[in-house]
């Protein structure tokens, strides 16, 4: 493989990252502040856009690298799969990238103290709206980095 | 003879932020070796009864010697980060009662919650053992019981509760008691004045709600009301006053953010929520409270002392009506996380220290 295709493969790897860890902070911002306005709290619309702000600071670096650590070892194993399922490659590059952040989430609530360590992951809808964050993120990664499909009238061999 | 390893000696206070005079005091080692001790209550002939969060409750003799049995009868505790036996308090009433009540948490790592007991304390063992509180409903996990103790002038008991951590938002339904205080008569009846009592739906026992995990509760006499702390999650640690049937905000407003660092609520206040007297940003963990009334710091007196755990020291408190007024470290020399904090009937101040070889330690002055 030659260095500007290694470079193209970090390139969208950064970019799956990027997209990934911006959707999943996006979706918890807007989880928890269902939670608030399910307890009768109006949620205004510049609060609204302060608390993603604030949360794309803060919170997402965690998720960051919760990602970087799932598409280490998810994306690999997507590609090997989807060299045999070739007509579902983007969503097997999607599962994998939603399996693998599901693994993460359990291996952070394994580890850190409290029961559950990311709110939006107390309850289902929150935990598959994170993990299709996620999947959308490592699903680009699949399609940007696809083989070149052959063009043209195959004569010969 | 108490135990006088001292290992400081007449170390110095940090007065300087409140320009008051430089505190000279020793400290000793009263008893070590206990496995995370949580609470402490001195019995009137002298002894002393410390938990341990592993679920053991032991004896401190008058002499200063730790009782190598455990008291028996404890009920069975459900031991696993931060849940275990939390307070041991004496009846108000316990030279007459002999009573004395241990809260705790109960059941398994899938259900439990926070259960307080009454029970007499004889020889080396708890007898008439009366579960008169189970905390509702059972929850998952170990995290965020309260469990400390007080009682109002009329006797009646209040116990501070968490929210289990993953159950924020319940501190706000009255229907149950996560993240709360409770009031209770001594036998576990339900007074008839409590707030909630004729709220259709709403638990009886409720005395407070949107209490995060209450850590430390104390009735001050003088000014006639109850005082709180309780752990906000990264950053939002709050001092409130605490009066019957107000909503603290937890989560509805915070001061505090996620451990993740994700909003936990953009607001810090709303109507019909209390603020607290003061609050802690970042956080300092308050774990126990005194107030201090005694002879041997006169400096102190009417000061609220507050044992901290991610901030190592007992931070004294000054507060005038409502508003809090100054603040000092105290005993940051330590290093410790300090779990409890009392006040002996001489003035001296005990400490409990936050470890698997935890200390009870005892401020004086000769």
């Amino acid at each position: 493989m030659s260095l500007i295709s290694v470079m193209r493969v970090l390139l969208f790897f950064v970019l799956a990252v990027v997209v990934a860890v911006i959707l999943a902070t996006l979706v918890q911002t807007q989880f928890n502040l269902y939670e608030l306005q399910k307890l009768g709290m109006e949620i205004l619309p510049a609060d609204r856009i302060d608390s993603s702000l604030k949360d794309l600071v803060n919170f997402s670096p965690l998720m960051a690298i919760l990602v970087v650590a799932t598409f280490i070892f998810a994306l690999p194993a997507a590609e090997g799969i989807a060299r045999i399922l070739k007509p579902w490659r983007l969503v097997v590059y999607f599962l994998a990238g939603a399996v693998g952040i599901w693994v993460a989430f359990q291996a952070v609530d394994w580890y850190a103290p409290p029961p559950v360590f990311l709110a939006v992951t107390r309850e289902l809808p929150g935990t598959l709206s994170m993990m299709a964050a996620v999947g959308i993120g490592s699903g680009l990664f699949g399609r940007l980095v696809r083989p070149r499909s052959r063009r043209g009238l195959r004569v010969l061999g | 003879m108490i135990n006088k390893s001292k290992f400081l000696v007449a170390a110095v206070a940090l007065a300087a932020s409140l320009g008051t005079q430089a505190a000279d005091y020793e400290i000793e080692i009263v008893a070590r070796n206990l496995e995370h001790p949580w609470s402490l209550a001195f019995l009137p002939d002298g002894r002393m009864l410390v938990t341990e969060r592993a679920g053991r409750l032991r004896v401190i003799e008058a002499d200063g010697t730790l009782r190598e049995e455990p008291v028996a009868g404890v009920p069975e505790v459900f031991v696993q980060s931060q849940a275990g036996l939390f307070e041991v308090a004496l009846d108000p009433e316990y030279a007459s009662t002999g009573r004395l009540f241990l809260s705790y948490a109960c059941g398994t790592e899938a259900a439990n919650n926070t259960c307080l007991i009454s029970a007499r304390l004889e020889d080396n063992s708890l007898v008439e053992v009366k579960e008169i509180f189970r905390a509702q409903p059972a929850k998952r996990g170990g995290a965020h019981y309260g469990g400390r103790i007080a009682f109002l002038p009329d006797n009646t008991l209040v116990l501070g509760l968490g929210d289990a951590f993953i159950h924020r938002e319940e501190a706000q339904n009255p229907a149950n008691h996560l993240g709360s205080t409770v009031r209770i008569n001594r036998d576990g009846t339900v007074p008839d004045d409590n707030p909630f009592v004729d709220t259709p739906n709403a638990a009886p026992e409720l005395y407070t709600l949107g209490n995060r995990n209450v850590q430390g509760l104390v009735y001050d006499t003088a000014n006639q009301r109850l005082i709180g702390h309780e752990h906000g999650a990264k950053g939002g640690d709050e001092i409130n006053l605490l009066e019957a049937g107000k909503n603290y905000g937890w989560p509805k407003i915070t001061y505090g953010v996620d451990y993740s660092g994700a909003v936990i609520s953009p607001y810090t206040e709303a109507e019909g929520l209390e603020q607290p007297v003061l609050h802690w940003t970042p956080s300092i963990a308050p774990a126990g409270l005194s107030l201090y009334n005694g002879d041997m710091f006169p400096e102190w007196n009417g000061s609220l002392l507050v044992s901290a755990l991610a901030a190592r020291q007992v931070r004294r408190v000054v507060l005038n009506g409502a508003e809090e007024v100054a603040q000092e470290p105290l005993f940051m020399e330590l290093n410790e996380r300090l779990r409890d904090v009392r006040t002996a009937a001489d003035g001296s101040i005990y400490l409990l220290t936050d470890d698997p070889e935890g200390k009870v330690l005892r401020i004086y002055r000769d």
